[in-house]
């Protein structure tokens, strides 16, 4: 009865009821899509790169390794020579390695310049490896590489947003702006094969050979590209990043220690995890933000339907006396009071499950054609749960004054 | 401030259904702030089955009365017993059963809950009367208003004459021993007046339960067994009951 009582009273009250619902299911929506998001962009985030156990490039800060070397933002200040590539690649602790050079971009997308080890060893996710979804005939998908100096090959994301097919034809420009002055419009580069999306900066960027990019930054050598046969291009002598491979993981922190060692051409090496770790404490802060600011929705409309209460709790005045005077007592009316907020939570709470559902369902194939985020469309149970708790308990709290004024109107109110 | 036992002093074979004794009510002028007596009541009782009629004119202190008899009101000074209990000497919770189980209360606006059905309604009374859901015995008292088909339908969207005919199934259907109508007849015309006076007596005299009925409408008087002015409830007057069918003094 009591329920019966609390349903049909919050069904009088049917526009009201809905408007505090919709704010309620709103907020908890957010929340919920907060925790979700970031969970997933985290992971996204780490899962940009794996099975590369150092990155080495000239004297800087570790976090900018990092941003230029993964996540392709931005561009070395000083280069690394190549002696000292091929010396870290003598080391017999070094299982593999492959260089990377930035600086050239093609309409906003970065040029990686790299040779076929990058394919061979380069990992991300867990431990996946670099596949093509379509190729010239000559290359093989699952096992890319460079069969002629002017081949590129481009990440899902580029393909897709500029719609080149393999076998396009398109030029690079120097510098990392859309539209630099100088482009390499002499060099013509044939798309030979398009990367498996990955959900990481890989899908925004262009691979060529580097000893292709190197000839291409000499005037001499560039009008000869064309045509020209790997044994006519020069050896590249600087890099941006060197990616190193161990033969055994134990090893990694004596090696990181020997390569920071004080030098006439001083490195930073880099643990990739520890890094990201230490970048994702950075935008922690950012996140822990957010979160805060969705908690603050919730309270807000959570105030909100209080308020609704508290204002119809005025108005049910006769109600209030009515039901004193066939017989309910104040507490009676103080539960009923509370029973509505819980109503009106559990159906706000129900709303933000579906409408958080339906917008990562919706939003996935946004994310990750902008932003080439992959996210699961499924919410983390846990976070459900922490939340329903905690949005039901607060409900509860929440309803104390609404219910309180009811209990009071009660005594006091005569019929 | 309740201290004596009155209850030798109760006829041992009749009991009332509601006696108050020495009850003097006052509360702060609106204007002077000053406490004023609004009621003074020496004694009066309402034997079972008895029906009286309390006249006053608004203002008179009449819903005041009848929130002091249904326990939601204190007196000041003074004893009301209902049904042989003293509504002061119990709890909240006992005094709010009391109500609930012993009185049925019929208003001036039928005080239903009109979005439950009647049905839905005289559930609840007789929930709160801590009775069962006698499903039987609502749809015999409903079908004694005429109301059977009326019965899944929500109050809102009954007619005055319906929802007359449900307040007075409310009032009724957890059997109580004093039925307290509060100007129950104010909104209705002199047809449907008559015809809601004869339902009312007739379903009282049926179950056997008192009737304290309030009104300002003199014309109601010839279908009660004792008429009480309220006028003489207050100060300087002779604070006890007009006697049996006494003519008013208007």
């Amino acid at each position: 009865m009591l329920m019966r009582l609390a349903v049909k009273s919050l069904l009088q009250r049917k526009l009201a009821v809905a408007l505090i619902v919709l704010a309620m299911s709103l907020s908890l929506a957010t929340l919920l899509l907060t925790r979700s998001l970031s969970s997933e962009l985290r992971s996204s985030f780490s899962n940009s790169i794996s099975g590369t156990d150092l990155i080495v490039a000239a004297r800087s800060h570790p976090l900018q390794v990092l941003l230029y070397s993964v996540f392709r933002m931005g561009t070395p200040t000083q280069a690394m020579s190549a002696e000292r590539w091929h010396e870290i690649e003598q080391r017999p602790q070094t299982a593999w390695t492959f260089p990377i050079v930035l600086g050239d971009s093609h309409q906003g997308y970065a040029v990686i310049g790299t040779n076929d080890d990058y394919f061979r060893h380069f990992r991300y996710g867990r431990q996946q490896a670099l596949q093509l979804s379509s190729a010239l005939p000559e290359i093989n998908l699952q096992k890319p590489h460079f069969a002629a100096p002017l081949q590129v090959f481009i990440g899902a994301t580029v393909a897709r947003e500029r719609g080149y097919a393999v076998g396009d034809h398109l030029h690079l420009s120097h510098g990392s702006h859309g539209h630099s002055f100088m482009q390499h419009k002499e060099v013509d580069f044939v798309v030979a094969g398009i990367l498996q999306p990955t959900g990481t900066p890989v899908d925004r960027s262009l691979h060529v050979h580097l000893q292709t990019l190197e000839a291409l930054h000499d005037p001499q050598q560039a009008l000869r590209l064309t045509n020209a046969e790997w044994q006519d291009l020069p050896e590249a002598d600087a890099i941006s990043a060197l990616f190193i491979g161990l033969t055994s993981r134990p090893l990694l922190f004596q090696l990181q220690n020997v390569l920071n060692q004080p030098h006439q051409e001083p490195l930073t090496a880099v643990i990739p995890g520890v890094a990201l770790s230490e970048f994702w404490q950075l935008l922690g802060n950012a996140e822990q933000l957010l979160q805060a600011l969705s908690l603050l929705m919730l309270i807000t409309s959570l105030l909100g339907s209080v308020a609704m209460l508290q204002v119809t709790v005025a108005g049910r005045r006769q109600e209030i006396a009515l039901l004193r005077i066939i017989g309910a007592r104040p507490l009676y009316l103080f539960v009923l009071l509370e029973t509505e907020v819980l109503l009106l939570t559990l159906l706000s709470w129900l709303l933000a499950l579906s409408m958080a559902a339906a917008t990562q369902w919706l939003a996935q194939p946004l994310l990750a054609e902008h932003y080439g985020l992959l996210i699961e469309p499924l919410l983390n149970l846990q976070d459900v749960w922490f939340y329903a708790a905690l949005s039901l308990g607060l409900a509860l709290l929440a309803g104390l004054l609404p219910a309180l004024s009811a209990y009071r109107l009660s005594l006091t109110t005569q019929h | 401030m309740i201290t004596a036992d009155l209850s030798a002093d109760q006829p041992v074979a009749v009991q009332p259904v509601l006696e108050i004794r020495h009850l003097l009510h006052a509360w702060p002028d609106a204007q002077s702030g000053q406490a004023e007596t609004l009621l003074d009541i020496r004694h009066f009782q309402l034997q079972a089955g008895e029906r009286c009629f309390l006249h006053g004119p608004s203002g008179s202190g009449k819903s005041t009365l009848l929130n002091i008899i249904a326990g939601l009101c204190q007196p000041s000074t003074g004893e009301i017993w209902l049904a042989g209990k003293s509504l002061w000497q119990l709890s909240a919770r006992q005094r709010d059963h009391l109500r609930a189980s012993k009185t049925g209360v019929i208003s001036q606006t039928f005080n239903l809950l009109p979005y439950l059905t009647v049905s839905e309604n005289l559930q609840l009374m007789q929930n709160f009367a801590g009775q069962h859901n006698d499903r039987y015995w609502q749809g015999y008292l409903l079908q004694q208003l005429n109301l059977s088909e009326q019965a899944n339908q929500t109050v809102a969207r009954l007619s005055v004459g319906q929802q007359q005919r449900a307040a007075i199934a409310r009032a009724l259907v957890h059997r109580p021993a004093l039925i307290i109508a509060d100007e129950p007849t104010s909104a209705l015309d002199n047809d449907n007046k008559n015809a809601f006076m004869r339902l009312l007596l007739q379903e009282c005299s049926a179950s056997g339960a008192s009737l304290l009925l309030v009104s300002h409408d003199l014309s109601l008087q010839p279908h009660f067994d004792r008429v009480l002015d309220i006028a003489s409830c207050k100060p300087g007057q002779r604070a006890t009951p007009v006697s049996e069918k006494e003519p008013l003094p208007c």
